[in-house]
């Protein structure tokens, strides 16, 4: 049978054709029984990016992973990857992405080579290119040294980077990552992060969920936040942290402590949230822009006599927007 | 307040007690009962002695289901944590080796103990329908409890002695099998010396206590007419000794065989180096069928078990060649060698493919790579047909010992042939056994532990009351032949309902 076609997106007569996103995920929902995992999330992923998925423990982030891998079927809403529809088309996705689960499961038994031929075999690659292939991805997950080791005989560290060498054997244009860097010294895990850069440049889209946010801040090109199976935030990282978004953050240092500014700037409409940093008289304020601009914020601070020394625009680390943008709390 | 001894027996109690699967147990057993008293009534006009013939199905089946369900069952009991590495927390709590025993063998045997009291008030009707006494009812119970007793105390022991389920399951297995066949083999030896030497008789003084210790046997014995015995027979006071003996070899050796965690991940057959001079033995590139090369290599044993299956195959059939030739008092023909060669691998093939295809997809689900298999850009009926194939180069020393019989035997090759592909009752024992693959199978991704034993305990249970109320249906209409058709059929049927629902659950595994 022929393999269907990717659907791009639809472009105006005459017009270049915007590249069709990797990822193009609209109002998918997901339930556990009666415990609803995801509610109508829509995100989108521009091709060769790297896209960090990040939400609480039980937010639906490794049931969106295994949708997104053709291993559940959606609820409801429709899920095209690299163009193609997930349910109609699997085979075609399953041959164009690889997916690193966050359980590690690999063949045991196995040599590492045998692992990687074994899967290259499986996704039909002839024998003369199964050897040149497994060279390169152990090259690029530094394994060629371990590839007569059987899998069991390694660490976890080394059994991960086997896990991520057996999702590049065949090629994939898309990575899904789940927890990768899960359980790995500090070290495994920046060189993680620089394998995933190189594969970045070599064109593949990536699409990571992880807990460890710092690293993602500086990895990551796009992120999407999910909460309680809804998505809080999807889009480019930088408008993020520099709340280009609905809201947006500036520092505000004073002269001396000034408790009445502090409250001030807490009841004032648009306000959405105010901290005061470390021990100088240095105050986070994030506001939303549609109701406040920058001038009456300060002017706020200065009819409180405060004696303002320094306002300025605030770049957020992932983990505070992180922390602004999900609820505390187990989910139920 | 309980004591820390009994805290991991009183919560696996527990645990038991509120599981669905206890009464859907109960229910199976219930509903195995009204079949037996029907069965009893529906043929008491032409046999008589209904409450005997009742109260020995009962029994003979409970002893059959027990020997299948019970090794993997009990041989699960601490390997099981060993498989999970949750051994080592639960001692690093307050629970000693005895606690742990007590906890995880001891509270499955009164689960199943339970279950067999269950029964008493029911055959005690036996005794009403005539042709058995109470000292039956309590002597066969008393043998099933004792036989029982000894089989949790094996399988405790194989438990704590292998690192997984499995090999404990086929520990058990051999020793209980092998206890159960020493007394006919004995025998069969003894014959090997002249009679009335000093080695005949010791031989058979031996072959006479294992057969005094045989729960078969016994069991045979208190079915007999007359049967006055009491219920503590030799059987009951070996074989509960016997268990008090596993149970204390269980409770010393557990320190040792449980000091350290080890790896319990699969281990290959034979690791063999790809430049080593015995590289024939160890694992090629993978083919073009990569799925059937991998099964083959690392799930039916690869071209190492190739050789042992054939080995295998030549000396089981050494040794029925050698008890027929003591028994028939002259050398073994040629041909019946050929007869039995063709029928132990038809047999082995048999088995061994049962087998496979009950840890297909159980060991992939087991070591979590059942997602990754499913993320191949194949349908999960190609996955498991491609694995299916795997097999198949295994089953090789199957066919060639096979045709050597025919070689050896070749009237009985066309007789058998004939038998199975030109009659009704061919295609029919056919269909049974696709039907019965399929089901263990099913069973296997359903059930986390045993599915295969469970399976054949079910299906000769299944298969004897289905087969009970046809020939009666078709008594009455006196075709035999039409029976079989509808039952090849039935069988048909079955095995493709159980096939879609195996694939149906092989997918929602990938995505748990």
């Amino acid at each position: 049978m022929a393999e269907p076609k990717a659907v791009a997106a639809a472009a105006a007569p005459g017009a270049a054709a915007p590249a069709p996103p990797a990822l193009d995920v609209r109002h998918l929902s997901y339930a556990y029984k009666n415990r609803r995992a995801l509610n109508a999330a829509t995100f989108s992923v521009a091709a060769r990016a790297i896209h960090g998925f990040v939400g609480p423990n039980g937010a639906g982030k490794t049931t969106t992973l295994k949708i997104l891998a053709t291993l559940l079927k959606p609820l409801e809403g429709a899920v095209r990857v690299l163009g193609f529809d997930i349910v109609r088309d699997y085979k075609a996705v399953r041959r164009r992405i690889g997916f690193m689960p966050e359980t590690m499961s690999l063949y045991r038994q196995m040599t590492v080579f045998e692992c990687l031929d074994f899967f290259a075999a499986a996704y039909g690659m002839a024998l003369a290119e199964r050897e040149q292939t497994i060279r390169d991805v152990l090259a690029l997950t530094d394994m060629t040294s371990r590839q007569d080791d059987l899998v069991r005989s390694l660490s976890k560290g080394m059994q991960q980077r086997v896990s991520l060498a057996r999702c590049l054997v065949h090629d994939p244009e898309l990575l899904l990552l789940d927890e990768p860097a899960a359980g790995l010294d500090p070290r495994a895990r920046i060189e993680l992060m620089e394998v995933l850069r190189e594969l970045r440049r070599m064109g593949k889209t990536i699409f990571i969920s992880s807990h460890i946010l710092a690293e993602l801040g500086t990895l990551c090109d796009s992120v999407t936040i999910i909460d309680r199976g809804r998505i809080k935030y999807s889009g480019a990282i930088d408008a993020l942290l520099s709340g280009e978004g609905d809201t947006v953050t500036y520092r505000l240092a004073l002269a001396a402590e000034s408790p009445a500014a502090a409250e001030a700037l807490q009841k004032a409409e648009g306000v959405v949230g105010i901290a005061k940093l470390d021990d100088a008289p240095v105050y986070q304020v994030t506001f939303r822009r549609d109701r406040l601009s920058t001038n009456q914020v300060l002017a706020i601070a200065l009819q409180a006599n405060a004696q303002v020394v320094a306002f300025t625009k605030g770049v957020r680390e992932l983990s505070e927007a992180f922390m602004d943008l999900t609820e505390p709390g187990v989910p139920t | 307040m309980s004591l820390p001894i009994l805290a991991l027996f009183e919560r696996s109690l527990r645990v038991e007690s509120r599981a669905m699967g206890t009464y859907v147990k109960r229910l199976g057993l219930a509903a195995f009962i009204f079949f037996c008293l029907i069965s009893a009534h529906l043929t008491s006009e032409l046999y008589g002695a209904a409450g005997l013939r009742f109260f020995s199905s009962v029994v003979y089946a409970t002893f059959i289901f027990l020997s299948l369900a019970g090794v993997g069952y009990f041989a699960s009991a601490v390997a099981e944590e060993k498989e999970e590495a949750t051994l080592g927390l639960l001692k690093m709590s307050n629970l000693n080796a005895l606690a742990i025993l007590l906890g995880k063998s001891t509270s499955r045997l009164l689960g199943v103990v339970t279950l067999l009291l269950a029964q008493v008030p029911f055959t005690l009707l036996a005794i009403t329908l005539g042709g058995v006494s109470l000292g039956q009812v309590v002597a066969a119970y008393a043998t099933l409890l004792a036989y029982l007793l000894l089989l949790c105390n094996v399988a405790l022991f194989a438990s704590v002695a292998c690192q997984q389920v499995r090999s404990a399951t086929v520990v058990t297995g051999l020793l209980v099998g092998g206890f159960l066949l020493a007394a006919p083999l004995c025998h069969a030896l003894a014959w090997e010396f002249p009679p009335g030497s000093g080695a005949h008789r010791a031989v058979a003084a031996v072959a006479e206590g294992l057969t005094r210790a045989n729960p078969v046997a016994r069991i045979g014995e208190i079915m007999a007419t007359g049967f006055d015995e009491g219920p503590f027979g030799v059987q009951v006071v070996s074989n509960a000794l016997a268990a008090l003996a596993f149970f204390g070899l269980a409770w010393l050796t557990f320190e040792f065989f449980t000091r350290e965690e080890k790896d319990v991940s699969p281990v290959r057959t034979a690791f063999v180096r790809r430049w080593s001079p015995l590289r024939w033995f160890g694992v090629s590139r993978p083919w073009g069928l990569a799925l059937a090369w991998k099964d083959f290599h690392f799930l039916a044993g690869g071209r190492m078990m190739v050789v042992g299956r054939f080995v295998g195959t030549i000396a089981l059939v050494g040794v029925f060649a050698w008890i027929a030739g003591l028994n028939r008092h002259r050398e073994v023909r040629a041909e019946e060698i050929g007869g039995m060669l063709m029928f132990c691998s038809l047999g082995l093939a048999a088995l061994d493919l049962a087998g496979y295809v009950s840890r297909m997809f159980r060991t992939e689900v087991q070591w979590h790579t059942l997602p990754e298999l499913m993320l191949l850009p194949v349908s999960t009926r190609q996955l498991a047909w491609s694995k299916f194939v795997g097999v198949l180069p295994a089953l090789v020393p199957y066919a060639v010992t096979f045709f050597l019989g025919a070689l050896l035997c070749p009237e009985g090759f066309g007789e058998g042939v004939e038998a199975i592909l030109g009659t009704v009752y061919g295609w029919h024992g056919i269909c049974q056994y696709i039907a019965f693959v399929c089901f263990a199978g099913y069973l296997s991704v359903v059930w986390r532990r045993a599915g295969a034993p469970a399976a054949l305990g079910i299906w000769l249970v299944g298969n004897w009351v289905l087969f009970f109320f046809l020939s009666f249906t078709f008594r009455s209409a006196g075709s035999v032949e039409g029976m079989f058709v509808l039952l090849s059929i039935l069988f048909f049927v079955f095995a493709v309902v159980c096939y879609r629902a195996t694939m149906a659950r092989v997918e929602r595994l990938a995505g748990e």
